[in-house]
């Protein structure tokens, strides 16, 4: 293009001279490294005088000094950069140390672990399996079923829950979420109905989430399962449920509260008898619950 | 001008009245009921009637499907009641908590004979009328096997009662019932409205519980 040659031109007027003696100081440790073409130039260039006097001259020097046969050599970024960071500055400033980075496959390696480490304590401390010294009432007080080995998960209805979490349309039983008071019931902020079951979820709380749900329980008494399902623990039954939650000096159930855990067995029983066994009684009908429970 | 101003007057109070017409629910309509149960003893310790008290009734309604469901601390039972109109097909009933959950499925005549107890209601109406959720109840006792129980019901004549496939102790009261309540000498149970929705409902919610409940064989009966 037109008048581009005349730019770079006009460039070289704007050209500054590098500070004295850098270009010697340079060379010098370039020299060092031990480059044999480095070391014939640098023999001819190597001012014998002051350095920082004679950079100057050294650098015009070079300028004029062309070889045909003698090539320079390849610009090497990286020996001038080593070069540089070698402790051999006149003042004694320390040395500036280049740490090689870590390899990525341990990054990999110690990132694995914490996360490792982070789901393993997770995993202890709020899945239910208390192996520290964490005090599980149902245990010591004996629960009111025969087996352990019920399932936390799925019982109960078809997916009619509004707000349960894994909603299907295959049949398939979803989780109840108890909303308590606009919170959930256990210490962790959340909880699973077990099998659909109050009875046996509220005798099998481990000591902490007694304590979360009696809290909850003295401020509101409302029970949520979805928008449309609600239930309301009566002032008796509140009553009942904090004896059945008591402990004693050694955060041992105290003999009181395994009678009324021993009593809400026996009532769900009796319940059990009454309305399972056939369809004679259905607990929605108004009189054949009545017949039931004012007798 | 007075004239003109005592019309509107009348007019705006009319049609500020609620269900000046009568509102059918069991028809193509979502809809649902819920109701709280109360239960009252003269006992000082609580008994099994606890576990009851406290519990909800729950009525949703879809076209084509009625569910009642009953939540409680002691168990979860519900009653799927299919195409209820113009003619009844079936009725599952189950149990939805605890170890051992079970279902019944009952044809029409099995639905109709377990509840021959309510095909002859004596009915009892009365002036009094108390305001639930803003619907003015009138008072109606009904007289069921012969008075050896007694329902005191208020009932609304807004909306439409549900059929007799539905609730059948109600089928014949001109109005949808918002609180009912039976007394014996030992307490009292009592079911009272405590919130009406037309809102949308989940086909979901009526999906007929398949995996894990135990099919019974039903024997018909009348109760």
């Amino acid at each position: 293009m037109a008048g581009t040659n005349n730019t770079f031109k006009n460039l070289q007027d704007y050209e500054i001279a590098p500070p004295p003696g850098l270009f010697a100081k340079l060379w010098k440790k370039i020299k060092r490294t031990g480059h044999p073409l480095q070391s014939s130039q640098t023999a001819e260039i190597e001012p014998k005088s002051d350095l920082e006097n004679t950079g100057t001259a050294n650098f015009s020097n070079l300028k004029s000094y062309s070889s045909h046969d003698l090539q320079p050599p390849a610009f090497n970024f990286s020996k001038i950069k080593e070069a540089a960071l070698l402790n051999t500055n006149e003042t004694g400033q320390p040395t500036v140390k280049t740490t090689k980075p870590a390899p990525i496959i341990f990054k990999l390696l110690a990132a694995a672990t914490i996360t490792g480490v982070a789901f393993l304590i997770y995993f202890l401390l709020y899945s239910g399996n208390q192996i520290d010294k964490s005090k599980n009432m149902s245990a010591d007080a004996g629960s009111l079923y025969a087996s352990d080995k019920r399932s936390q998960t799925n019982s109960g209805e078809s997916n009619n829950n509004q707000d349960s979490i894994s909603p299907n349309n295959n049949g398939n039983l979803p989780h109840f979420n108890l909303i308590y008071a606009n919170g959930y019931i256990s210490k962790n902020g959340n909880s699973t109905l077990v099998e659909n079951d109050f009875i046996y979820t509220f005798t099998n709380f481990t000591y902490d989430q007694s304590i979360s749900f009696l809290k909850k329980l003295k401020k509101d008494k409302l029970i949520s399962l979805n928008s449309y399902s609600y239930l309301n623990i009566s002032e008796k039954m509140a009553e009942y449920l904090k004896g059945m939650y008591e402990v004693n000096d050694k955060d041992k159930p105290t003999r009181k509260s395994k009678k009324l855990k021993a009593k809400l067995a026996k009532w769900k029983k009796k319940d059990e008898s009454y309305f399972d066994r056939s369809l004679q009684k259905n607990p929605l009908d108004i009189i054949d619950l009545g017949e039931f429970i004012l007798k | 001008m007075i004239l003109l101003f005592q019309l509107l007057f009348t007019v705006s109070c009319l049609l500020a009245q609620p269900g000046t017409a009568q509102i059918h629910v069991s028809g193509d309509k979502d809809f649902s009921l819920v109701y709280d149960i109360h239960v009252n003893t003269n006992n000082k310790n609580p008994g099994i009637e606890e576990t009851y008290n406290g519990s909800t009734k729950t009525i949703l309604h879809q076209k084509g499907i009625t569910r009642i469901r009953m939540v409680s601390l002691m168990r979860i039972q519900n009653i799927y009641i299919y195409d209820a109109e113009p003619e009844l097909k079936k009725v599952i009933i189950t149990k939805e908590s605890g170890k051992n959950l079970y279902k019944y499925v009952l044809t029409a005549s099995d639905w109709k004979l377990y509840n021959a107890r309510y095909d002859n209601i004596g009915y009892a109406y009365f002036k009094d009328t108390i305001n639930i959720l803003g619907f003015t109840c009138k008072k109606a006792i009904l007289n069921i096997n012969n008075g050896k129980q007694q329902i005191t019901a208020y009932y609304t004549e807004s909306i439409k009662s549900f059929p007799k496939s539905i609730e059948p102790m109600f089928a014949g009261l001109p109005g949808l019932v918002l609180r009912y309540e039976l007394k014996t000498k030992n307490g009292s149970i009592r079911y009272t409205a405590n919130k009406i929705s037309f809102e949308q409902l989940d086909n979901a919610i009526f999906t007929e519980p398949v995996k894990g409940f135990m099919l019974k064989q039903y024997k018909p009966h009348a109760r």
